[in-house]
């Protein structure tokens, strides 16, 4: 004879990928992160890096003065285009972003050997202005070494004499903001995942089924209440864990089809090991998470209120994502105490490929099992069903 | 066998059933009769141990259905008022489902089922997802789940309600057969012609409390009523509409003589 449980299983699995709603639900959830994220990356990051390296023209008050800085600006697609008139008012009044002032000293300061003066003009509270005038005054700060390199070599000094410190400025803007979307990301959508794809299956195996009446039959057969919660339970579960292996792949398959663009300092891979490691480190939250809403859906007196309580616990896997785009903090042992979070954590610390940290993974198995236990506990009890078995 | 003895069960401030007493004899049909909301159908979820009694008890086979509800419940096969099917799943997986439940399994439940599909006359339906099913084609399938271990007690909650004329015939020749093979039937019904016709005897409830116990006939000669409809208005006192519902089961029982001669709960 099979386990009540199992039978109450199997019935529960054919019932739900018969349920083309459920199905289909589950399989966005587990698509929306690969489908969506990885490419808006890549178009954003794309149209940002154009940004950076498109020509621009910049308007100079002076540009006859100073043809080898003109030349070195174009050299690296800074135009110049001839400016007259009143640079601050040009400016002020939004005709021009950057303009900038070459005094008609400059090449006479610069035989001498003095600090020829280039100014810009600008108003950084303009959003196009900033990225520009960085861009102008990076150039004609590097224009400037290299005239105070020639200067000294022209004396017979080592140029690396004048400069104590080698101070290089990579500007990561770029795929650091990606990098961050990609990080925070990913782990929200791997537990969205979690969340999601159970969820329909949570309210229709509960509140779904003592809508259609088919409950008080049932108890009318010697099953008796835990039996039937660990069997519905472990249909959640099936889905819920399933959802989040496809999601996984699915990111797996994206990333190493059409890499999403460099991070500074370090690639971005998921690979089938790195695949393998964030399911084993998500895989323990999919209990806690089909026992809340096993609890939370049975609780409830309709379908339509199952839902809306099961939507509120949408917002947890939401809450780690959230605050570790504001504020990274770094994976403790405490960190690792608190399901969901840890999994974020565990999740970005794969995708950075850091070196596994045995105890944060045993600390986060042991927690979020634990709390997995103690919900499967409560949402299996007859307590928790009481609605479910005696109302209609 | 069922004997329920004196039970009462309270809903917050709401006296479901007050006492309610009979016995319900194998070989017979026990009609249980009484307007809306007068405590049957939670007089058989008391039998069928989903619910427990507040006082009294609910005996099946000599199994207590508080103490042990499982064992109770191998002994009772449940035609609920809401079908409640699962429409996804076909006839036949409908039915494994609660045959399963019961500890069945393999070929002889299969062999079971094509009995039971044979005898309804739903083979044509077998295999087929119950989504879009006709009621009576519902009460087929439910009629077969209930069936499938083979209980030797089979309670029927309304079990005509809203069935055409043929699925009704069909319906009344499964009770007497289910007689003829000596299982205790309890139907709880507001039909009366279904009633006159099918059952043995007929306990009237109302309020909560057992109104009367007799034969169709005794029911007749004690209000001295020559139809049964009339008996049953004499008996729920008349003014009592048909679903009058909550609030009537919440009033004292008042009004409803009680059926001078007609045996009162206990044999």
């Amino acid at each position: 004879m099979t386990h009540p449980a199992l039978v109450v299983l199997h019935k529960e699995i054919v019932d739900a990928l018969r349920d083309r709603r459920a199905f289909a639900l589950a399989m966005v959830y587990a698509l929306l992160g690969p489908l969506f994220l990885i490419p808006i990356l890549r178009v954003t990051a794309d149209s940002l890096n154009r940004r950076e390296n498109a020509p621009v023209v910049v308007a100079m008050d002076g540009a006859a003065h100073a043809p080898s800085l003109v030349g070195y600006l174009r050299e690296h697609a800074i135009e110049v285009k001839p400016f007259s008139g009143d640079p601050f008012a040009e400016v002020k009044s939004g005709r021009e972003d950057v303009v900038v002032v070459v005094t008609p000293e400059y090449a006479a300061e610069l035989r001498e050997g003095h600090a020829a003066v280039v100014r810009v003009v600008t108003d950084t509270s303009r959003g196009t202005a900033g990225p520009m005038v960085r861009r102008v005054a990076r150039q004609v700060e590097l224009y400037g070494r290299v005239i105070g390199q020639m200067r000294l070599l022209a004396r017979g000094i080592d140029p690396q004499a004048a400069s104590g410190l080698a101070l290089e400025i990579d500007d990561v803007a770029t795929p650091s903001s990606s990098g961050a979307i990609l990080l925070s990301g990913l782990p929200m959508f791997l537990l969205l995942a979690v969340f999601a794809g159970g969820a329909h299956v949570a309210i229709d195996v509960t509140a779904g089924e003592r809508e259609r009446g088919s409950m008080e039959p049932l108890f009318a057969t010697p099953l008796t209440v835990r039996q039937l919660a660990l069997g519905k339970l472990g249909a959640v579960i099936v889905f819920s864990a399933a959802t989040l292996l496809v999601s996984d792949v699915a990111f797996s398959l994206v990333i190493s089809l059409a890499p999403p663009p460099q991070i500074a300092g370090m690639r971005l891979e998921l690979g089938p090991m790195v695949a393998l490691r964030i399911f084993a480190g998500t895989a323990p939250l999919v209990l806690p998470v089909a026992a809340l809403q096993i609890l939370v859906a049975s609780r409830s007196k309709t379908v339509k209120e199952a839902q809306t309580a099961t939507m509120l616990l949408l917002m947890i896997p939401m809450l780690p994502g959230v605050a570790l785009a504001l504020s990274p903090f770094a994976a403790t042992n405490l960190t690792m105490l608190v399901p969901s979070l840890a999994q974020a954590q565990l999740i970005t610390s794969s995708l950075r490929g850091a070196p596994l940290e045995g105890a944060h993974l045993a600390i986060a198995v042991a927690s979020t099992t634990a709390l997995g236990a103690l919900l499967t506990l409560v949402a299996t009890s007859r307590r928790a069903w009481d609605k479910v078995v005696a109302a209609r | 066998m069922i004997r329920v003895e004196a039970i009462h069960k309270r809903f917050g401030d709401v006296v479901a059933i007050d006492a309610i007493s009979f016995t319900a004899r194998d070989g017979e049909v026990t009609a249980l009769l009484g307007p809306n909301g007068a405590g049957k159908t939670t007089t058989l979820r008391i039998l069928t141990g989903v619910m427990l009694p507040d006082r009294g008890a609910a005996v099946v086979d000599g199994v207590d259905t508080a103490t042990s509800p499982e064992a109770a419940r191998r002994r009772v096969g449940l035609l609920s008022d809401q079908r409640g099917l699962y429409t996804r799943l076909t006839t036949r997986e409908n039915v494994r489902y609660f045959g399963r439940m019961h500890g069945l399994g393999g070929a002889p439940l299969e062999a079971r089922m094509d009995e039971l599909f044979a005898v309804l006359d739903m083979r044509a339906i077998a295999d087929r997802r119950v989504e879009g099913f006709s009621l009576g084609e519902r009460l087929k399938v439910a009629l077969a789940r209930a069936l499938v271990h083979d209980p030797s007690n089979v309670l029927l909650d309304e079990p005509t309600a809203g069935l055409d004329v043929m699925t009704t015939r069909a319906l009344r020749l499964m009770v007497r057969r289910l007689r003829g093979e000596g299982r205790c039937v309890i139907l709880s019904s507001h039909v009366m012609q279904e009633v006159e016709e099918l059952c043995d005897r007929i306990v009237v409830v109302v309020a909560g409390r057992v109104a009367a116990d007799a034969t169709p006939e005794g029911l007749r000669a004690a209000t001295g009523e020559a139809s049964l409809e009339e008996a049953f208005v004499r008996l729920v006192g008349g003014d009592a509409p048909e679903d009058g519902a909550r609030r009537g089961e919440a009033r004292p029982f008042a009004g409803a003589p009680r059926a001078g001669g007609a045996e009162g709960g206990e044999p």
